[in-house]
């Protein structure tokens, strides 16, 4: 078993060293003489055994004894758990590859080989806000207009960004850091739009819409703080929340509750929710890039991955 | 006198590593002033000897004339002509096996216990029917049975026999069995790899016809060795290996043989360990292999006492005064080379393991092999006392 081992621990070595090489070599030809029920020729098994036993006896005598005596029980354990260890290191790669986390799809787990979360992988939910009343099986594909809604970038951008999002969805507010980060990163060569989708049945989720939308519409140059402000205060939501973070913005309060009295605006609100229905829009906070949609608290890495590909087409 | 070992042990700077080397029967270590010598070969005249006529030539022919005589002093052969250098034991055994004009039917006795050197040569020439080759057994306790001998030699035309056995440390009395083959009119050639490092031996006392040996087990350099033979026997040989140095001229279809003992000596030699070898043996003479052969005893009695004292322990061959500086051993039926390993990984003791290259005796004996401590003139009773020591912690960790 020890063979084993050393075969898949030198192999790797041996890429490297030639004289791991060698050991690699007599590893293979002990593995495959054991297949065959033959003995081991190149004594590398008793080799690997007695320096083990060996350098253990000089400090832990009864260790190393303990160590001899199970040593083919030992090397069987150390093979399964290197067998395993490797296919889990495989899956890891693999998931590494395709989702920006080893841990798989929706896991926020840690991952070794993006130990500093450099790639934004700890921010991965697809955690949604679903309204399951608007749960279908039609395809997501955005069929509203960007225009008149909150937005940043040039209209002539390759590449659009649509968000359909909700002030008191705790994943659309999850999700907000990571579209600050795509923001920065893609100055420029994105527009992104934000459209509302009050979700019924969450309080002042419809309020919050009319309130953004009223200073979109009166202020816009102070839409984004008010915007980022409800998210960062979405807990402790409330009609007199919304007037004091507009008052920290620098809203006029007074023209705001005439706008959040008035008709026309809610209608706006109406629009914009009435447009993610027709785009098969079921909860917050999703996405579409161009023809492409996401739905949930998507990872920096999957939204961005997506605005790339979308950037090279 | 005794010998001064930390003297000694300053001498060989690959001690200084503080492992200790039981190990001198495959190949010994190297004090300093044989490494110096061969260095002075390539340091100082690194050139041809006996072609080249020019100053460095000059001294390399002198070196190796020096070097030869000190040889032939150090064995006591009468002519420096007696002194061909090989490259070890195993080619100066091949070199007479296969220039010596053998007469079909030839019968060649060795015996059981010889080193694959003095056994595949001669079983060679035994499938190509040139000799017959007949195979004499020791005595239960790995002795040489001299009776046996007497009986066997009879129509042998040549005896060819380990002196010092690197299986069980065993001289054989070969004063009494070359006199009585010389009476029964076969020639002697004997392998002393074991024994002309360890004793002090007479070839001219001996009256031994052949005889070989190696440099690495003498404190030399490797890839060298010498044989000796009486020079009339060595005239009447056939030539062995040729090339260059060995005509004293050629045309396209004759030559001239040069003379002895470079008519056996094709090609360019290992002058370093020519040089090297000289110095070696210099180095023993100044500290005595009478003195040598004596602390191995000591040291081989301290350590026999030791190995019997830890039980189930196997040692080959008779008791420690019998066996010089060589003891072979097994601890109840483990493997010898996993006890070896075990010993160096765990303490840093090197000893040999396995079949010693005396496969045939094992295979007579089934046996796999042993674990073989060999001790030279830089071993100490300390080392023996570690060796023991560790020894016990191997045998409680193999159960």
């Amino acid at each position: 078993m020890i063979c084993i081992i050393a075969l898949i621990i030198f192999g790797v070595l041996g890429i490297f060293s030639a004289r791991h090489r060698i050991i690699a070599k007599e590893a293979l030809d002990c593995v495959l003489r054991r297949i065959t029920l033959r003995k081991c020729e190149t004594g590398l098994d008793k080799r690997l055994k007695a320096q083990i036993t060996g350098r253990l006896m000089k400090g832990y005598p009864r260790t190393g004894r303990q160590v001899y005596k199970h040593f083919e029980l030992i090397s069987w354990f150390f093979t399964i758990l290197l067998v395993l260890s490797i296919i889990f290191s495989a899956q890891g790669l693999y998931f590494f590859a395709k989702y920006g986390n080893c841990n798989g799809l929706n896991s926020d787990k840690f991952c070794i080989f993006d130990p500093l979360n450099s790639l934004g992988g700890d921010d991965f939910s697809s955690e949604v806000c679903i309204d399951p009343s608007l749960v279908s099986e039609k395809e997501l594909s955005f069929a509203g207009s960007i225009e008149g809604h909150p937005s940043i970038g040039s209209k002539d951008a390759a590449v659009t960004v649509i968000e359909f999002g909700c002030f008191s969805c705790p994943n659309t507010a999850i999700v907000e850091p990571v579209v600050r980060n795509i923001l920065e990163e893609f100055t420029d060569k994105i527009l992104f739009v934000y459209v509302d989708f009050p979700l019924k049945h969450h309080d002042y989720a419809y309020e919050a819409s009319l309130a953004a939308e009223c200073i979109w519409n009166n202020q816009p140059e102070l839409y984004w703080d008010y915007h980022i402000n409800i998210f960062e205060n979405q807990a402790t939501l409330s009609q007199e929340v919304f007037l004091t973070i507009a008052s920290e913005v620098g809203a006029d309060i007074e023209s705001l509750n005439k706008c959040l009295a008035n008709e026309e605006s809610k209608s706006h609100v109406d629009e914009d929710f009435q447009s993610g229905i027709d785009s098969n829009v079921y909860g917050t906070p999703t996405f579409f890039v161009n023809e492409e949609s996401l739905v949930g608290a998507v990872s920096y890495k999957e939204l961005k991955k997506l605005i790339e590909d979308q950037l090279k087409e | 006198m005794g010998i001064r070992v930390d003297k000694i042990r300053s001498d060989f700077p690959i001690l200084k590593r503080g492992f200790t080397y039981f190990d001198s029967s495959c190949m010994t270590l190297r004090p300093l002033q044989v490494i110096n010598a061969i260095n002075s070969y390539y340091e100082e005249f690194p050139a041809c000897a006996g072609r080249s006529m020019h100053r460095l030539g000059n001294k390399v022919t002198e070196e190796v004339a020096r070097s030869r005589d000190i040889i032939r002093k150090f064995i006591g052969a009468k002519k420096k002509d007696e002194i061909i250098f090989t490259r070890n034991t195993t080619e100066a055994i091949n070199l007479v096996a296969n220039s010596f004009k053998f007469e079909k039917g030839d019968k060649v006795l060795i015996t059981d216990k010889e080193h694959n050197s003095n056994l595949l040569p001669w079983q060679l020439l035994a499938e190509k029917g040139i000799i017959k080759l007949k195979v004499l057994s020791s005595k239960p306790d790995n002795t040489f049975n001299l009776e046996s001998f007497e009986r066997e030699v009879k129509d042998v035309r040549m005896v060819s026999i380990v002196h010092t056995s690197n299986l069980d440390g065993v001289t054989n009395p070969v004063k009494d069995i070359i006199k009585i083959a010389h009476k029964n009119g076969a020639l002697v050639m004997l392998d002393a790899a074991q024994s002309v490092p360890h004793k002090v031996l007479n070839v001219k006392k001996l009256d031994v016809d052949f005889l070989a040996f190696s440099g690495h087990k003498m404190l030399g350099p490797s890839g060298i060795g010498v044989l000796y033979g009486k020079k009339e026997l060595l005239e009447d040989l056939n030539p062995f290996m040729v090339g260059g140095e060995t005509v004293k001229e050629s045309t396209y279809t004759t030559r001239v043989w040069e003379d002895l003992p470079e008519r056996f000596e094709a090609g360019l030699q290992n002058y370093a360990g020519i040089i090297g070898l000289a110095e070696a043996a210099k180095y023993l003479d100044k500290v005595g292999r009478k003195n040598i052969e004596k602390h191995e005893v000591k040291l081989t009695k301290k350590l026999t006492k030791g190995l019997e004292e830890l039980g189930d322990v196997k040692i080959i061959g008779p008791e420690a005064e019998q066996r010089g500086g060589i003891t072979s051993f097994n601890i109840g039926n483990h493997d010898s080379h996993q006890v070896a390993l075990l010993l160096d990984n765990s303490s840093a003791i090197m000893v040999r393991s396995g079949a010693h290259c005396v496969h045939s005796w094992f295979n007579k004996h089934n046996m796999d092999g042993s674990v073989r401590v060999s001790l030279y003139l830089y071993n100490t009773k300390k080392e023996v006392e570690r060796f023991i020591n560790s020894l016990k912690e191997v045998k409680k960790l193999l159960g």
